[in-house]
């Protein structure tokens, strides 16, 4: 990285906190500090859902992930449009008439207060983990490949996150939010056409989508009705609803984003703008991965991504040299034959295949090999991929353009939750049964000080998380654990009027152990699950347990 | 909160985000079978 590189880093970071603090600064209460007076427009917050949503991971693991396994992964996104329409249709009206601050609080107004404080607490347990893994996880990464101090890393996007949401709250989170994906998607554009330029001249653009499809790349639709296959048209469609059914309608990270509306038809189109704009994005970014699987055919990527995670010396290992010997000659007799491809089907199209399959299968046996000299690496390299190339081809100023792309995802995620959580707090415990005063500027400071006291929770998860590697496994699935009970309670209070407190309330006790029983027999081995199916499973195990209760008390009480 | 009038015909873009949804899995079975081997 040079000077140039750091410069353009600083200056967009430090520009991006100034701009929220300062456009922000005249937060007197509450209501301005935790919804923003009700003032955005749709765009903000159809830019900001999508910033919330899309962390660095999200960058830094889409395009690696289209390099191994093709464009697949798009099917996921299938039912967010679809919950898009359910949301505007029957949680958005709720919440506008209610004037809610959480979602949570429409559930003390329709059940009582205990189903309100049990799903705000499931909501800060999950999202209070998660926010600590959303700083972690590209800190890790960055450190990795660029040589930083993680701890550092950690402290200075955490810290950086603090500054500008306790000053300006709910509203500095979506103006910031608004620009940092004008400079995330900027950056993936530049990155995209860097990409292109690395492929030969003689290789047009539609021979190098071809050789990604004829190396199983452009695989974008899988029909097979198989459960247990994750990716699918039908798990993208039903498994996909019920997940962005509960992230959107029901998770205060997303909610709040649009209960700052200027009106319910703000709201409403900010949504529509998620709807259409998220899964061309996501088709971009994925497609951008597997561009880079493209132009790395004429440019020999390394052996392994994430070589600098390994404490030993890979080159005083002759079983090592002799496998990385082997994959290089492959790469040679590879391009040797996409060199003279000519688009036609006399090209040695089985004999490419099969030389991409042994450089797969060299990859495979080299990360093995490494796995036996040193037990702490991770053989999992993709998301080191879209990184390497970027700091490997890319010019200096771009670099720093990039990390900025990465550093800003991982801000924008990482405010988006510490504002729902410190809101959550504030507003679903704190208000309810600590302060029944009315003293707006002791509330805001409260509100402050929890946003602070969030923050500082999640970098200190980030700074431990190295520690516990089945945590972060275990987080990265938590929001699945929760979402369907949470999701299961709402879709109860929305549309089952005859079910009370009480039986939501132990419905959704019934089915939260249900999911995490299931979730356990599947780490052990004893069901195979895909993590979809629990927001499914979790949500009509509650609905179905709330009805039978109710009916049970009915007739007990008859 | 401003309580606007909303002339906003919803139904219709709720119907068009969904054919806009088909179209693109449409598109992309297209392309599934276009380039795929």
């Amino acid at each position: 990285m040079s000077g140039f590189d750091w410069f353009i880093l600083a200056i967009t970071l430090l520009a991006i906190v100034l701009y929220g603090s300062w456009k922000t600064r005249k937060n007197k209460n509450l209501e301005s500090y935790l919804k923003g007076n009700n003032s955005e427009n749709w765009a903000t917050i159809g830019l900001s859902i999508m910033a919330t949503q899309a962390s660095a991971i999200t960058f830094l693991s889409t395009p690696g992930q289209a390099y191994e396994s093709g464009m697949g992964f798009i099917q996921f996104y299938f039912g967010l449009p679809l919950a898009m329409v359910l949301i505007s249709i029957f949680f958005l009206p709720i919440y506008y008439r209610l004037k809610v601050y959480t979602a949570y609080q429409y559930l003390e107004e329709r059940f009582d207060v205990r189903v309100r404080a049990f799903t705000a607490f499931l909501f800060l347990v999950s999202r209070g983990l998660a926010a600590g893994i959303t700083i972690y996880a590209p800190a890790i990464i960055l450190s990795t490949l660029l040589g930083w101090n993680l701890q550092l890393t950690c402290v200075i996007i955490g810290v950086l996150v603090i500054v500008y949401t306790v000053s300006g709250g709910s509203r500095a989170v979506s103006l910031t939010q608004k620009w940092q994906m004008a400079i995330i998607m900027g950056g993936m554009f530049a990155a995209f056409y860097y990409i292109v330029q690395a492929i030969p001249e003689s290789i047009s653009f539609n021979t190098g989508v071809d050789i990604a499809g004829q190396l199983g790349k452009m695989k974008i639709i899988d029909l097979d009705p198989d459960p247990r296959n994750r990716y699918t048209l039908w798990s993208g469609l039903i498994g996909g609803l019920f997940l962005f059914l509960s992230y959107f309608g029901t998770d205060q990270s997303q909610v709040q984003r649009y209960l700052g509306g200027k009106s319910l038809k703000a709201s409403r189109m900010g949504l529509m703008f998620n709807g259409l704009l998220k899964i061309p994005m996501q088709f971009f970014i994925l497609f951008v991965g597997v561009m880079l699987f493209v132009a790395y055919q004429f440019n020999k990527p390394p052996i392994i991504f994430n070589a600098a995670t390994t404490q030993i010396e890979l080159q005083s290992h002759p079983n090592l040299v002799n496998i990385e010997q082997r994959y290089n000659q492959n790469f040679e007799a590879k391009k040797a034959i996409l060199e003279g491809w000519n688009g036609d089907e006399n090209i040695q199209i089985d004999a490419l295949r099969n030389l991409q399959a042994k450089q797969d299968l060299l990859r495979k046996q080299y990360k093995t090999a490494v796995a036996k000299l040193d037990n702490t690496y991770e053989s999992k390299d993709s998301d080191y991929i879209f990184l390497t190339f970027v700091i490997t081809y890319l010019p200096h100023g771009l670099i720093g353009l990039l990390l900025a792309v990465i550093f800003s995802a991982a801000m924008s995620s990482t405010a988006g939750e510490l504002n729902a959580l410190a809101s959550t707090t504030t507003i679903d415990f704190y208000k309810k049964f600590f302060s029944k005063s009315d003293d707006e500027s002791k509330d805001l400071k409260v509100s402050k000080l929890l946003t602070v006291g969030w923050g500082i929770l999640a970098i200190s998860i980030a700074l431990t998380a190295g520690l516990f590697e089945n945590l972060i496994q275990l987080v990265n699935i938590l929001g699945s654990l929760f979402y369907g009970t949470i999701l299961g309670v709402f879709l109860l209070a929305f549309f089952f009027k005859k079910v009370n407190g009480q039986s939501a309330l132990i419905g959704a006790i019934i089915g939260q152990v249900l999911v995490l029983a299931l979730h356990t027999l599947t780490v052990v081995g004893f069901l195979e699950l895909s993590y979809l199916l629990y927001n499914i499973i979790g949500s009509i195990i509650v609905i179905l347990s709330g009805l039978i209760l109710q009916e049970t008390s009915r007739k007990t009480t008859t | 909160m401003e309580k606007e009038k909303d002339g906003t015909n919803w139904k219709a873009w709720y119907w068009g985000l969904m054919l806009f949804l088909a179209i693109q899995i449409m598109l992309y079975l297209y392309i599934t079978n276009t380039f795929s081997a």
